[in-house]
This record gives C-alpha cells, structure tokens and sequence, in this order.
C-alpha cells in the first residue's frame, strides 16, 4: 500500500508504518527533516506534559517536545 | 453578580452564533467519561491593542470582530499583575513543569521595553521554582532596533517576526498607515537579530501564504534570513468567508506549500518549518505541536487589555464576539477558562470533529484543521477545514516523499548488508 500514490488514492492509509523499522534507520543521515522529527517524536514520549497544541500566532519551535 | 450576568449574556450569544460546541458539546457526559481538561500552557497577554501598521489581512482590525474599539489602548499594571498572579496559582495548583507567555497585540513593542522588562522580571519571580518559564513577543519588526533588542535579551525574551516574503509581496499587504510598504524596516530589525550576540532570543519567522507569489523566491527570502525556524499560516477563513483563490486553480493553497516543502525537503535545510515538521511527525504517528493540523489538545488563553480571558484572537475573523468567554482575570481565575465548551472543544481531540471529518483517513493528521478554519453560521465549529481538499493534497504529497525516503533507506540498509 505504501507503494501507492496517496494523491491517486483516497483510501490510503494516513499514518506511515514504521514499526519494524530501527529506529538508528530513521534517525541516520544527520540533520534531516526525518532524522529531526523522529527525534521530536522519541523526545515526546518523556514529556511530562504531554504534547500540546501552542499558540500559531507566535514564532518559536518548541524543542521540549 | 454582574459578572455572572455578564458571563451568561456571553454564552447566550455564542449559543446563538455557534452550535458546536456552545449548545450541543456536553461537558458533564466528557466529564462523565473520564476526560480531564489541560491545563493552560499558553497564556497571551494583549499589552497594547493599536498597531503601528496596517495589514490588510489583519483578523484583529479588518474581520468581523472589533471588541479592540472598546478595550483600553494599553494593559493597565494592575491587568498583567492579576494574569500573573493566577497563572502562579494555576501553575502550583496543576504542578506544570513550564508555560509560555507570549506578549501580543496589536504591536507588543508599542508597550515599550522598560514595561516588557519589569513584566518579564515580576513573572518569572511570581513562577515556582521547578517551573521553565517561556517569555516571547511577536512583533512586526519595525520598531526593533539595537537598544530594543538589548532590552529584551537582558529579559530573556524571544523574539518572533512576521514577515511576507520578498520585498514586493510584503509590501503588497504589511503597509503602515501611510500606505507604504515595511520590508526595508524588517530587514533591518532581522539583519540585528541575526547577529551571534542576539541569536539566543531570535525565535522564528511567520509567513502568511499568498498564493498568488512565487513560492520559491518566499522560501529563499525566508532562509537568507537565517532563522532557528519558519512558520508558514493559512489566511484565516471559513465557510461563510472562504479563502481567496485565483482564477483556474483549486487547491492553490496546497499547490504553492508543495512547491516549498519540495525545497525544503530536498535540500535537507537545518531551519524547521513547523507546519511540514508537524506533518511528518503526525505522519510518524506523533502529536502536533500547532494549532494547524493534528489533534493535539488546546492549552491557551489570551487575556485582553482590559482583562477580559477569551480564546485566542485567530477566532475574530469568524464572528463579532467569537472570543469572549465572559470571564475576567481581575475577578476570575484561570481555572474557570477550563469550564468554557469554547475552550474544551479544541481539547477532546476526535470527539470535536464532524462525522464527515471521521470517515475521511486523514483527520489522524490535519486534526480538520485549524478550529477558525471550520467555522459555518449556526453550526458552528463542527464542520471539515474550509481548506480540506488543500490539507488533504499537502498532506499526501508529503507522505509520498517521507514513504520514499523510507523506502530508500530500507534498500540502502539491505544493499550494505
């Protein structure tokens, strides 16, 4: 499925199945967009605040989470 | 009394105005079921009302709302010392491990320094220890300048820019009231704030997409800037006022935010542009951190000059008092924000999006969008983005190429093994 153009396909699956996927996999490379929102998303599963919706009108990247 | 009466007059008028959530979300049915509200993390203080410029697309001055002729130009002392006084409580009560205050306006610089800094200083003394304290301003750039940018480092206060791309499409729409163009002004408050000595406060960039601009030359005037991060925000609208869309095109929105991801992207840039990073991250299987896509909840209050707590301004561009919440920081606490439906809508995630919106795949990622975006008469905000089929594009395209870059991974993997 993941083969499949989602622009082509309106049933396609949203989220992208990494499960199976080592996590060093994701992360490689350095400074990608992947690498950095793999570790957002890893970051996040220790946040003790869960992750929150900020204010849009503002310009700064929340690196807590 | 009077406030309570006042409270009630506002929510019979957003019962009016909007169904959901003001007549059909039941609190004691969530409440029932488990669910508990967040929080406030976010807390915006509207310092001074006025702007010294005069954007055309302003949802403050130029849409529907326009309580901001009736509220005092300036916050009062006494305002922002009873915000920050409740947001202690608020803090100790809930054991919060950080919140954001952001200082907003119209132009929160119009305030001037000496009153930023000795907020600054009284707020992060009134914050238990243990808490990290946020403080940041938006601002249009104009009135930065060496001595302004000294003052808000010796305070610690980041400093966020909005700026519209090149010089002529900036031009075109942030105008001061003379009706000339403020680029030439914000160039130079950013070339300031790109220095290595005022780096640490230099927050970010907010762009508003105009879909009629070169997408690319956007981008580019946007990096040579050299910011930590880019924000890119839709026009507010909704069903009643839709977006702007030029002849012969129907997702424009999305076209021109697929031309700039595709840069971005490639080009492995260091800068984060937090609507793609946000997308990715949903896609991932994260949460979102902005109000523009995911199902995040919703932990922010904006309180007025005069006091007043209302829901963030973005939502003056649906209808006149869509805001208020009848609330007061001078009499109220901020816990009773959390009582608002306004305010719990944007927390209860699935539970607030339409029945259209939960048979569609992808609302695990755009969240239906921004909540001002939903906006029809009447029903309210229970309704699809009115950028949905531009959402449901950008979205896509992304996937495509993060799967592909998986993929491409996988296979590289393989082949050294």
């Amino acid at each position: 499925m993941e083969n499949a153009s989602t622009t082509d396909n309106p049933t396609w699956p949203p989220l992208l199945d990494v499960t199976r996927r080592p996590m060093v996999e994701l992360l490689a490379n350095g400074d990608t967009a992947l690498a950095r929102c793999t570790n957002r998303l890893i970051r996040s599963l220790d946040d003790p605040d869960g992750v929150i919706s900020a204010f849009q009108n503002y310009a700064f990247q929340n690196l807590a989470s | 009394m009077i406030d309570r009466v006042s409270t009630e007059v506002v929510r019979a008028a957003q019962r009016e105005a909007a169904a959901w959530p003001y007549r059909e979300l039941d609190l004691a049915r969530l409440r029932a079921d488990g669910w508990h509200p967040t929080p406030i993390h976010d807390l915006i203080l509207k310092v001074h009302q006025r702007c010294n410029l005069a954007c055309d697309y302003c949802f403050v001055y130029t849409q529907a709302d326009q309580t901001w002729r009736d509220r005092p130009a300036v916050m009062p002392d006494e305002v922002w010392r009873a915000a920050v006084a409740s947001l202690g409580r608020h803090v100790r009560r809930h054991r919060l491990s950080g919140v954001r205050v952001i200082l907003h306006g119209g132009e929160p610089l119009l305030y001037g320094v000496s009153r930023l800094g000795l907020l600054a200083s009284e707020l992060r003394a009134e914050m238990p220890a243990g808490c990290k304290v946020h403080i940041g301003l938006q601002t249009n750039g104009v009135l930065l300048n060496e001595k302004v940018i000294g003052s808000l480092r010796q305070h610690r206060i980041m400093v966020g820019v909005s700026v519209d791309g090149v010089e002529a499409d900036h031009d075109r729409h942030r105008v001061g009231p003379n009706g000339r163009g403020s680029f030439a002004a914000v160039r130079d408050a950013i070339d300031l704030l790109r220095r290595p000595e005022n780096r640490s406060i230099y927050g970010g960039l907010l762009c508003t997409v105009a879909p009629e601009t070169d997408p690319i030359a956007c981008y580019e005037q946007l990096r040579a800037f050299e910011p930590p991060m880019i924000d890119f925000l839709l026009p507010h609208a909704n069903w009643e006022r839709p977006p702007r869309r030029p002849a012969g095109t129907t997702t424009p929105y999305a076209d021109w935010l697929v031309r700039v991801f595709d840069r971005w992207y490639d080009e492995s840039d260091a800068i984060s542009v937090r609507l793609f990073e946000d997308i990715i991250t949903l896609l991932l299987g994260g949460g979102g951190q902005s109000e523009q896509v995911g199902l995040s909840p919703s932990a922010m209050v904006v309180v007025e000059s005069d006091g007043a707590i209302e829901q963030v301004d973005s939502l003056k561009s649906a209808y006149d008092g869509a805001c208020a919440t009848g609330l007061n920081i001078l009499h109220d606490d901020l816990d009773a924000a959390l009582e608002d439906h306004g305010i719990v809508a944007r927390q209860i995630g699935r539970a607030a999006l339409s029945a259209h919106c939960l048979q569609c795949p992808v609302h695990q990622v755009c969240g239906a969008g921004h909540y001002v975006h939903r906006y029809r008469p009447g029903s309210g905000f229970r309704n699809p983005s009115v950028y949905c089929e531009d959402m449901r594009i950008l979205i896509g395209h992304i996937r495509d190429r993060v799967a592909a870059e998986i993929r491409q991974r996988e296979t590289e993997v393989v082949e050294a093994r």
